[in-house]
């Protein structure tokens, strides 16, 4: 996560995280892996009733940790607000490296 | 004539096929809902996470339901708590999450029952969430002796948030987020296209609009289920 920070910062990109969860659960999960809410340096951002989610298109698509939650999935939106990447995973660990995500910016 | 009649016919359909959608019946929306969730495209079993093929409609009519029986308010409190009671496996699933967005509205002895008594752990699991959800009490009582007995390690985390909470129950916003969405936003979501508006609130309670960014900064967005 520290990489794709680096690499969103030099492409003056914003990173958002959404979260499936309420507060509640996210807080208490930062909590268990040694964070504070305030150690995170991005925005967590939380949908509970995943309608954003079910609005791009990952809610309730994966089965884990007896939940129904999200697919993971990565999308980058331009400056002009254009949606210009989408990534949905189809593993578990399907996901883009800082690497690939650095390659997406680089084209916008 | 004629021609008046069925443009008049098709200015009344328009708004009348709207209000039905509003006033199926928390029964009926069940009832779809079941039709189109097939438990069997999780796919083979995974080691970790069981992934519903991409093309899948199932989370679609789920994503319905739920809106469609939270128009309901209190009155769908009764149907779900029978197909708490009665339904399958899925059905139970979306029912105890649905009377979490219900709180507190939802029969807290229902949930608890349902917490003690069903055999599957994730209904367990959406029914210790709806019951945090419900707020106003503390809940140490209700459920140390589900934390002495649970044997699901997720049960038993969802147990911890509900305890964590104490007595703060369920952001009032969060049903009026859902009830208010609109469905034609629904996979919307297209490369190419302007990316979808959305505002959320942070963890850390600050409120993020997407199209804040425009004119400033690329956006990288990021769906997680809950890992770090």
């Amino acid at each position: 996560m520290r990489d794709k920070l680096a690499t969103l910062q030099e492409h003056n990109a914003q990173l958002l995280v959404i979260d499936p969860h309420e507060s509640w659960s996210a807080k208490y999960l930062l909590k268990e892996s040694g964070f504070e809410t305030s150690d995170v340096n991005f925005p967590l951002l939380l949908d509970p009733t995943q309608t954003v989610s079910a609005t791009y298109g990952v809610a309730f698509q994966m089965r884990i940790h007896t939940e129904v939650s999200n697919r993971p999935a990565t999308f980058i939106v331009d400056q002009n607000g254009i949606l210009r990447y989408a990534r949905r995973a189809t593993t578990y660990g399907d996901r883009p490296t800082p690497q690939q995500i650095a390659a997406e910016l680089e084209k916008l | 004539m004629r021609k008046t009649l069925v443009l008049i016919g098709c200015l009344v359909i328009g708004p009348l096929t709207a209000a039905a959608e509003q006033q199926r019946s928390p029964a009926e929306w069940l009832d779809r809902f079941s039709a189109s969730w097939d438990e069997t495209t999780w796919g083979p079993s995974q080691r970790r996470g069981y992934m519903r093929p991409l093309d899948d409609k199932g989370w679609q009519a789920r994503m319905l339901a739920l809106r469609g029986i939270a128009l309901h308010g209190k009155d769908a409190v009764g149907p779900l708590v029978r197909a708490l009671e009665e339904g399958d496996v899925p059905r139970r699933i979306l029912a105890a999450q649905l009377l979490g967005y219900l709180a507190p509205d939802a029969p807290r002895e229902a949930l608890t029952k349902t917490l003690r008594d069903d055999d599957d752990s994730a209904v367990r699991l959406y029914a210790v969430d709806a019951l945090g959800m419900q707020g106003g009490t503390d809940l140490t009582e209700t459920l140390a002796p589900r934390q002495r007995d649970e044997r699901n390690r997720d049960v038993q985390k969802h147990l911890a948030y509900a305890l964590d909470r104490k007595t703060q129950g369920m952001d009032a916003t969060l049903r009026r987020s859902l009830v208010e969405w609109d469905t034609a936003l629904m996979n919307s979501a297209k490369v190419g296209s302007p990316a979808p508006d959305f505002e959320l609130v942070a963890a850390t309670g600050k409120t993020y609009r997407l199209s804040d960014f425009r004119g400033k900064q690329a956006v990288v967005l990021v769906f997680i289920y809950g890992d770090t």
